[in-house]
């Protein structure tokens, strides 16, 4: 195991890939990203619970497409990745099942947000509830990168659009929040 | 420089993961569980159907021998 854990994330990913089943360099490469994967699904889904139904998801994902890195990125980019599409996935379809569920003409699924948990664990309400007026790429956008602080180029890998398209997106969500509530963006 | 609006989402603390033994456990559940989902997906879509072709053929085959009585040799053509 000592020797698994001096291997690059490549290096790992290249064995984990030959392993006929979830062996030592999947075990060891599920153990190295963890704690990554833990923070980007926590910061997305916005609860424990389902952060770790996302977390779970991620390396499943993980272990069917083992063997379809390519090597065209870092091998943490390209497991983000998975992480943040798995998350979009899962928000989605909970918008869709939410909206189904609820009747015409309550309230919106938007506004009951905060409720159900994206603020409950610390985000500021506020925030919470300005950050679901987003779409869920451009809501995962401005969390990636003030939250968690990833750079550009790694956001553009991630989400698979150039750098300059990444920064543009960036900016009109900010613009966009700020014309929507001119007051709290002050 | 007053701080960004955004700058505030750094400020949520992020709770520690759940504990290794745990997480593990649950994700080998989950693991089992997709992979036979899979396996039974191919099976039903690949296999089962290979198999029922396979078998269609060559009891096609005895029909056709034994009506005709002639066992048809499909030698490949030398140059």
């Amino acid at each position: 195991m000592d020797a698994l854990e001096q291997q690059t994330d490549e290096q790992l990913a290249a064995l984990a890939a030959r392993e006929g089943s979830d062996g030592p360099a999947f075990v060891a490469l599920v153990e190295r990203f963890r704690p990554r994967v833990w923070r980007i699904c926590y910061r997305l889904m916005g609860n424990e619970q389902d952060a770790n139904d996302a977390a779970q998801e991620v390396f499943v994902r993980l272990f069917f497409s083992r063997a379809k890195f390519e090597g065209r990125s870092k091998y943490a980019t390209w497991v983000h990745a998975i992480a943040v599409r798995t998350c979009l996935t899962l928000r989605r379809g909970r918008g869709r099942r939410h909206r189904h569920e609820q009747p015409a003409g309550e309230e919106n699924w938007v506004e009951s947000q905060p409720a159900r948990g994206v603020a409950a664990e610390g985000l500021s309400l506020d925030l919470a509830r300005m950050l679901e007026t987003l779409g869920e790429e451009d809501r995962a956008l401005l969390i990636l990168k003030y939250a968690e602080g990833y750079e550009y180029e790694e956001l553009a890998e991630i989400f698979g659009v150039s750098v300059s398209a990444c920064k543009m997106r960036v900016s009109r969500a900010r613009e966009k929040l700020k014309a929507l509530y001119p007051d709290e963006t002050q | 420089m007053a701080p960004d609006f955004l700058d505030h989402l750094a400020d949520v603390d992020v709770p520690p993961p759940p504990p290794p033994a745990e997480f593990e456990r649950q994700l080998h559940e989950r693991m089992n569980r997709d992979l036979a989902i899979v396996q039974l997906v191919e099976l039903v879509t690949v296999v089962l159907p290979a198999a029922v072709f396979e078998f269609a053929r060559a009891l096609a085959g005895l029909v056709r021998f034994s009506l005709s009585g002639k066992y048809e040799m499909h030698e490949k053509k030398r140059l």
